[in-house]
């Protein structure tokens, strides 16, 4: 029996909407805007009755060139998913404005549908039907962008071969590992060729083997496809942000780093020195003070950490080491990680996973 | 590839409705628990209330037996139990996530909610329908324009329901807080619409009430399509069908407020 989602297109291509920047208002575009242009948006979430207002976003700019895989980098809380969400037009920024490839995503409807048409969009949770196949749950986001006939199935068949799933595709998604549906949102969102990837904490409740597989299938879709896609990805883990071209460090709503991964860690310049003490208040009071009186003026959040800029505090440490090391610490010297990059622009860290770097 | 540049493609919001309105029919099918349930459930109330009060109720329920009276009811409570299920379905859409892929596409909200109303129009009309060879078996058989007139207004009580549970259900978060919003609303709503006691035998503010459920006026209208004889609300079968047709509209526009109303599309 042939399956009812199989046997009906969509509908001809001529019966699609074409919509070209030229079509839009000339009032409406921003001349020069890159993939992302994001202009001092503030977002302020209501509180429950009697609670305070959260600021999740802070009068924040932001501008993606086309082609480029950008990391929003910051723990949870930053901002980063409630960003996410106001790029791809879930949320209505308080002030300020977005334009993805020039066209307004909070804004006008013919707007807001030019923009989307142009977006691919990976939430932390796999977006599909768990009672469809994966071949169905995949020629019906591709009809929902437009494509029908024989170029929609050919997409699809394409697809899920660039993803490694073709041999899945009669499977239904509710009995595919998590991994797998990982896979096969990501070639959801790849379907209708988007020029901007919005992923955002793409590998949340992965497994450690499935996360690397989905991030060097990143790395291989970056690299083989199409270098003119431009890859926005929210994470609050280094070894992640390390793979983007570009990192935008996130606290408290604001952009408090950016440049690229080897840019961040030489702003630190020479070495880190990462100091574990015994987990109990007094010993770590005595480790801070023994740094304090070498003129050091360590960081602390979770493990202290200290970054050494010169030879003369390089010297210094190396006196207090010998005492720290008699204290029962552990002390790592190495060059610096973007963990110490976001530590050095925030005074605090991103959390334990950043330990994954 | 990238379509970042230059000119862009969007289906056409006809083509996602129809698209997203296969899925809810394909979905239906591959759940033959829901299918036992939704008929199995009004039919068998039907046969225990139908024969239990056949005694209690002769006279009141007009000419007829109370079976006859009540199968209408039972009609309308197999499509309510299918915009039950569509509600619990978009609760579960958004939990899966399904429903942000459709929001994040071009595809016009509204197809969402628009393919969830036919959708479940057509499966709860559907199943109410295969309801309708029982009138003969405890009454006349209705007439053929009669069965056609009952399969519209079926249609349109499932389109009134599903964007009533629609609405409700995009402002819940859980399928816990529907089933208390199902007790409190809609199967009272369901009770008081004339279903299981007739409008004529109610007492005066009774009445009122029942005239205010706007489920009254399509059941009657269900009703009399299939007995003949005219809608007990005032203006007859013309104002039975005017009440139809304003269920849909009330039914479907608290739907579209609902979806207005959701934090996720604020």
């Amino acid at each position: 029996m042939p399956d009812p989602l199989h046997v009906t297109a969509a509908g001809p291509a001529h019966d699609r909407t074409r919509v070209s920047a030229s079509d839009a208002p000339a009032g409406s575009l921003e001349p020069g805007a890159g993939a992302v242009c994001i202009q001092n948006i503030s977002k302020t979430y209501r509180a429950p009755r009697g609670g305070t207002p959260r600021r999740a976003l802070d009068h924040l700019s932001l501008h993606i060139e086309q082609g480029t895989w950008v990391a929003l980098l910051g723990p949870n809380g930053s901002g980063k998913s409630t960003l996410m969400r106001i790029l791809c037009g879930m949320l209505r920024p308080d002030e300020g404005g977005v334009t993805i490839f020039e066209r307004a995503i909070i804004g006008p409807e013919w707007s807001r549908r030019a923009a989307l048409a142009s977006l691919g969009v990976v939430f932390q949770s796999a977006s599909l039907d768990p009672m469809l196949t994966v071949a169905e749950n995949l020629h019906l986001q591709a009809s929902l962008f437009g494509l029908g006939g024989r170029d929609r199935g050919e997409r699809v068949v394409e697809s899920a071969r660039r993803l490694g799933i073709e041999d899945r595709l009669a499977d239904r998604v509710g009995g595919l590992s998590g991994g797998l549906a990982r896979r096969v949102d990501l070639a959801r969102s790849l379907l209708h060729g988007p020029g901007l990837l919005l992923l955002d904490e793409p590998t949340a409740g992965l497994d450690h083997r499935a996360r690397s597989e989905f991030l060097q299938t990143l790395d291989d879709l970056k690299r083989d496809r199409d270098a003119d896609l431009t890859i926005v990805m929210s994470t609050h883990l280094m070894d992640e942000a390390a793979r983007a071209e570009r990192v935008v460090m996130m606290d408290r709503g604001r952009v408090v780093a950016d440049g690229s991964p080897v840019d961040l860690r030489q702003r630190l310049g020479g070495r880190v020195i990462r100091c574990q003490a015994p987990d109990d208040g007094r010993t770590l009071d005595r480790a801070m003070s023994i740094l304090c009186e070498a003129g050091l003026d360590p960081a602390q959040d979770g493990p202290l950490r200290l970054v050494a800029r010169s030879g003369a505090e390089e010297n210094r440490l190396e006196g207090a080491m010998v005492e720290l090391v008699r204290l029962g610490a552990t002390v790592e010297v190495g060059p610096p990680t973007l963990a110490d990059a976001y530590l050095d622009a925030t005074g605090k860290g991103l959390g334990e996973e950043e330990a994954q770097e | 590839m990238s379509s970042g540049a230059g000119s862009i493609a969007m289906g056409s919001p006809l083509a996602a409705v129809a698209l997203l309105t296969r899925r809810e029919l394909v979905r239906f099918f591959r759940e033959p628990s829901r299918i036992i349930a939704s008929i199995g459930t009004p039919m068998l109330i039907w046969i225990l209330l139908g024969s239990g009060f056949a005694g209690s109720f002769t006279g009141a329920a007009g000419d007829g037996s109370y079976a006859s009276f009540l199968l209408p009811g039972m009609m309308a409570m197999t499509v309510l139990f299918g915009s039950i299920f569509a509600a619990i379905s978009l609760i579960e859409d958004r939990h899966e996530g399904f429903a942000q892929s459709v929001l994040v596409s071009p595809a016009p909200r509204w197809s969402l909610i628009g393919a969830k109303v036919i959708g479940t129009s057509v499966l709860a009309g559907g199943q109410a329908a295969v309801l309708i060879p029982a009138v003969a078996i405890v009454g006349p058989m209705p007439s053929a324009s009669g069965v056609v007139l009952a399969l519209v207004v079926l249609l349109l009580i499932g389109a009134g329901m599903a964007g009533l549970g629609l609405g409700l259900a995009w402002v819940v978060d859980s399928t816990q807080g529907f089933h208390g919003i199902m007790n409190l609303v809609l199967l009272p709503m369901w009770i008081l619409s004339g279903a299981v006691f007739p409008l004529s035998g109610a007492a005066g503010p009774m009445r009122i009430v029942m005239l205010v459920d706007p489920l009254t006026w399509p059941t009657e209208a269900l009703r009399s399509a299939l007995s003949g004889v005219p809608a007990g609300v005032p203006g007859g079968d013309a104002g039975a069908w005017a009440g139809a047709v304003a269920f849909v509209v009330i039914g479907v526009s608290i739907a579209v407020l609902g979806m207005g109303r959701d934090r996720a599309v604020a």
